[in-house]
């Protein structure tokens, strides 16, 4: 297969490489960027497990094919700790006990990212509609939604 | 314990969780790694002829085409799985061959280049059509895996002496752990073995399958356990085969090999809940009390045992429900089909037996006009109780549970819920007003649902080894602690309650502690993370391992300062006198203990009383200790599409002693919603044999938007004499509850009972239907003026007017 050059920004550094253009954005950053916090659980766009953002807004990287993202800034779960410093939503999910198992954790996080940026201020209703595309099998969810709203001014 | 306990202790896994450093088994990569590909069989039941791997073998990068040929030591137990078949398929999706290339993708390719030939045989794919004289049987010379039995009195002079007798049938489906990380195994070879990586809840079992399965002894075979993206009673035969699997490519190319399943394929060969069918007879006197209880069930165990015995053995011990019944004959088998194979699942065989029983005893109290709380509390287990298999009963708090649920929901208040979605349910007052009468939207009912269970902890007389659990830990030259537990940690929060009670008992803060990962090569063999066993054991076994440590390190002390170590006082990273006069940081006191004795260590193993059961009588003391529970379910359906919304929910779970309050309330919920699923969406379809669910989006977990108005109680009341920190386990007696409590409320808002699993959109649009028939409701569909209202008030103390279905 024919490699496609690609150019986007991740995690606010400028990449440049030459793709396989049937690779998804999911399997470049965990199989060629080795960026493994973002999971895959049903490689149909169904669980969220693999969410990362996309010019800001959430995505499941397994439905995105690499050549997509050309010109994009994409940002993953690595992104969000800064310094050292836990963003104010990972600390949220410590401190409202929503992290179980954890393989939801990095997609769940990065949709309720989206929103945060999208709206600072969302209505449980919203968060809740936000995260539908979220699947948890461990936590009933009510732990991840106090966490979000305990992340909102 | 002091109250202290309680305080929410964050999780030391979490920050790698939030983070994405934690690293789960597809997260691990070694260099030369080889990826290995299942080649699985498209039929029922087949015999393989011939395998031809030389067309994927052509493929640039493909290494080895690999068959049961090449397993080196022991493929299967009998009747059990295979690591890959050797001469005769039991079901579609069985493992054939495995295709070892340079990438996944190539496996991927490859794999579908392998040619089987096969000849059909005949197959049969209901346990009914199984156990029909002249069937095809899929081992042996029957399709009877097991029965198992309990019998009590005498059924005869019992139904003699009822005023009322009903029989019921109900099924429950074929369900899915779906835990969100698939399942895997990197295995890597060594000079003396090999070693493991994968997830699992028995990382000791799967460590003695992969060296039967490579011919090694158990000591050459090292597995270490990376992040688990859970598990629910999965990751455990498959596992087995999958890390199998990769060993022995592993073993034969000299190379590290990795397979991680898709979620096509966890769904077309990965193990699933035994679909159970329950035929119920009941027999009660007029004033409520049970008189007969007769159940004879029987479920699907697919195609291979595995753990089908004990789930069965478990259901067939619960089955009748926590009830004081002096009259017992229950009778559960299991039959082998070709269909994939059964295994444990959260729950482990009660989820199907409570939805029968308690959507039963609600059909009973239809049928004598009576409350369905009343009759539960009228045949409730008590302090002292005998079971139906004639055990009896300690620190029973099930009259607890069902006044903690009359407390917290408003099960018998006229008016139902007119609390807004997403707020916390308000009181609710018997408003003259409404007097029965529902205030809804147009096209909606209500109805109010509960349900109660009893629950055997730990792992029970089903199983014979001794239900025993060990902590160790290593107190580090500069005073932090490494412990290392036996205990996998899949989610549950089971690692923190180990290092919570070392803390307690060493005075040390939880954040000086780490817990190792978890490494059979230096842990002791705690059994596997199953039963809702593991706060039960290793919690104790941490008490007991830290004294230990302190008794060490007290004696020391003691010596140094002069007195008594028992009088010692370890408390905020320090030691101190019983007079509070001196006093030692933890960190300087294990410095001197370097000084004066050989290692600072602490290592404790606890175990519950030993139990029995006699398979001839069909009796016996079948768990060391019960715990009980109580749910709650009020439910909105709209007439129009027959959705129903959760508009309050409660489940309360006696757990003995509450150690973390915010995680146990977590996992209540997490069983909760996995039981919403159960209950309402959730099945794996097969048709002939042939899994017709391929993903998430035909398997259908609850999301944000289904899992609401949600209120978990865990509850503290007496607490079991059988281990001493009387805590009660709770992972999977949070699964049981909820089904027949919301299939409970739907009849009680339809007036139509639906006895079959899941309680699907269809299902609930065809009891509607039906409702509107019957009278029970007055429909949209037939009459559009009236919006719906319920006919008559769906108040549990007017159970038994609505129609029958």
């Amino acid at each position: 297969m024919k490699k496609t050059k690609i150019q986007f920004v991740l995690n606010e550094k400028s990449v440049s490489m030459d793709v396989d253009p049937e690779t998804t954005l999911l399997s470049l950053l965990r199989e060629e960027l080795f960026l493994t916090g973002t999971k895959e659980g049903c490689g149909s766009g169904e669980c969220g497990a693999c969410t990362v953002l996309m010019d800001g807004v959430a995505v499941n990287s397994c439905l995105v094919l690499a050549p997509q993202i050309n010109g994009t800034e994409i940002i993953t779960i690595e992104a969000l700790e800064t310094d050292g410093k836990l963003d104010r939503l990972q600390q949220s999910f410590i401190d409202h006990h929503a992290v179980q198992c954890g393989f939801c954790t990095p997609g769940m996080l990065m949709s309720a990212k989206a929103l945060l940026l999208k709206n600072p201020r969302p209505t449980q209703e919203e968060i809740r509609v936000a995260l539908s595309g979220n699947l948890c099998r461990c936590t009933g969810y009510q732990n991840i939604i106090a966490a979000v709203e305990g992340a909102v001014d | 314990m002091e109250k202290e306990n309680t305080r929410p202790v964050d999780r030391q896994d979490a920050y790698g969780k939030i983070t994405g450093k934690a690293r789960y088994v597809d997260d691990l990569k070694y260099p030369g790694m080889l990826y290995v590909h299942t080649v699985r069989c498209p039929y029922p039941h087949a015999r393989i002829l011939n395998i031809d791997g030389s067309e994927a073998l052509a493929l640039p990068g493909v290494v080895k085409v690999l068959t049961a040929k090449d397993i080196i030591g022991r493929n299967h137990l009998p009747n059990d799985k295979p690591v890959l078949v050797a001469e005769v398929a039991k079901c579609a999706g069985d493992g054939v061959a495995a295709v070892v290339a340079e990438t996944r993708a190539l496996a991927v390719k490859a794999a579908k280049l392998v040619k089987v030939d096969y000849e059909e045989l005949p197959a049969v794919f209901t346990p009914e059509e199984a156990l029909a004289p002249g069937a095809q049987p899929v081992h042996g010379d029957s399709n009877c895996a097991i029965t198992h039995k309990t019998v009590k009195g005498d059924i005869k002079i019992g139904f003699a002496k009822a005023d009322v007798i009903i029989e019921r049938e109900y099924s429950t489906q074929r369900a899915m752990h779906s835990a969100l990380e698939p399942d895997g195994a990197l295995v890597v070879p060594e000079a003396d073995g090999i070693t493991v990586y994968c997830p699992g809840k028995g990382p000791f079992n799967v460590k003695r399958a992969v060296a039967a399965a490579c011919g090694l002894s158990e000591n050459r075979v090292r597995l270490i356990q990376p992040a688990i993206g859970g598990a629910f009673g999965g990751k455990d035969c498959d596992i087995n085969v999958i890390a199998s699997r990769a060993a022995m490519a592993a073993m034969i190319t000299g190379r590290p090999c990795k397979m991680t399943w898709s979620r096509e394929e966890v769904l077309i060969e990965g193990s699933k809940r035994h679909p159970f069918k329950l035929k119920y007879k009941i027999g009660a006197k007029k004033d409520g009390r049970i008189t007969a209880i007769e159940i004879n069930g029987l479920a699907d165990v697919g195609a291979y045992i595995t753990k089908s015995k004990a789930t069965i053995w478990r259901a067939t011990v619960e089955a009748t429900g926590p009830y004081n019944i002096e009259h017992v004959s229950t009778t559960i088998t299991g039959a082998y089909t070709n269909n994939v194979y059964s295994d444990a699942v959260r729950g482990f065989g009660s989820p199907q037996v409570d939805f029968a029983s308690e959507s039963l005893m609600n059909e009973l109290a239809r049928e004598l006009d009576m409350d369905p709380l009343e009759i539960r509390r009228i045949n409730a287990y008590r302090e002292g109780s005998v079971t139906a298999t004639s055990q009896k009963l300690r620190s029973v708090n099930l009259i607890e549970c069902l006044d903690k649920l009359e407390e917290v929901f408003p099960y018998h208040a006229k008016s139902c819920s007119t609390a807004p979605e997403n707020s916390a349910p308000a009181q609710l007052e018997n408003d003259a007003a409404v007097s029965g009468k529902i205030s809804l939207r147009p096209g909606k009912v209500r109805g109010r649902g509960i349900s109660c269970i009893f629950r055997g902890e730990a792992n029970g007389a089903g199983v014979t080894t001794l239900d025993a659990a060990a902590v160790n830990m290593h107190i580090e030259r500069d005073g932090s602690i490494t412990v290392l537990t036996g205990i996998a940690e899949m989610g549950q929060g089971g690692s923190n309650i180990v290092l919570q009670m070392v803390s307690k008992v060493l005075g040390v803060s939880v954040e000086n502690m780490k817990v190792s990962p978890l490494d059979t090569a230096y842990l002791p063999d705690s059994g596997a993370t199953v039963g809702s066993r593991g706060t039960i054991t290793t919690g104790n076994a941490a008490v007991v391992a830290a004294e230990d440590a302190r008794k060490r390190i007290a004696e020391v002390i003691a010596e140094e300062w002069g007195g008594k170590p028992e009088t010692l006082i370890f408390r905020d990273n320090n030691i101190f006198t019983e007079d509070g006069n001196k006093k030692i940081s933890f960190q300087d006191a294990i410095t001197i203990c370097y000084t004066r004795i050989p290692g600072v260590f602490g290592y404790g193993w606890w175990s519950l009383p030993p139990v029995w059961w006699d398979f001839d009588k069909n009796c016996g003391d079948t768990y060391a200790s019960f715990n009980y529970g109580a749910c709650g379910a009020e439910v909105e359906i709209d007439l129009t599409s027959g959705k129903v919304d959760i508009i309050d929910l409660v489940a309360i779970h006696d757990v003995g002693k509450i150690l973390n309050e915010p995680e146990v309330k977590g996992q209540i919920a997490g069983g909760a919603s996995m039981a919403l699923g159960f209950a309402m969406t959730e099945e794996v379809e097969i048709r002939k044999g042939q899994v017709k669910t391929l993903n998430f989006d035909g398997y259908l977990l609850p999301t944000t938007l289904d899992f609401n108005n949600f209120r978990p109680v865990p509850l503290e009341a007496k607490q079991p004499g059988t281990n001493p920190l009387g805590v009660k386990g709770i992972g999977e007696s949070s699964t049981a509850t909820l089904a027949p409590a919301v299939v409970n409320a739907i009849e009680n808002a339809l007036g139509v009972r639906i006895r079959n699993l899941p309680v699907d959109l269809e299902k609930v649009f065809a009891a509607i239907q039906e409702g509107e028939r019957i009278g029970t409701i007055a429909g949209v569909t037939s009459s559009p003026m009236n919006h719906g209202a319920r006919a008559e008030t769906p108040d549990p103390q007017q159970y038994g007017k609505g129609g029958k279905a």
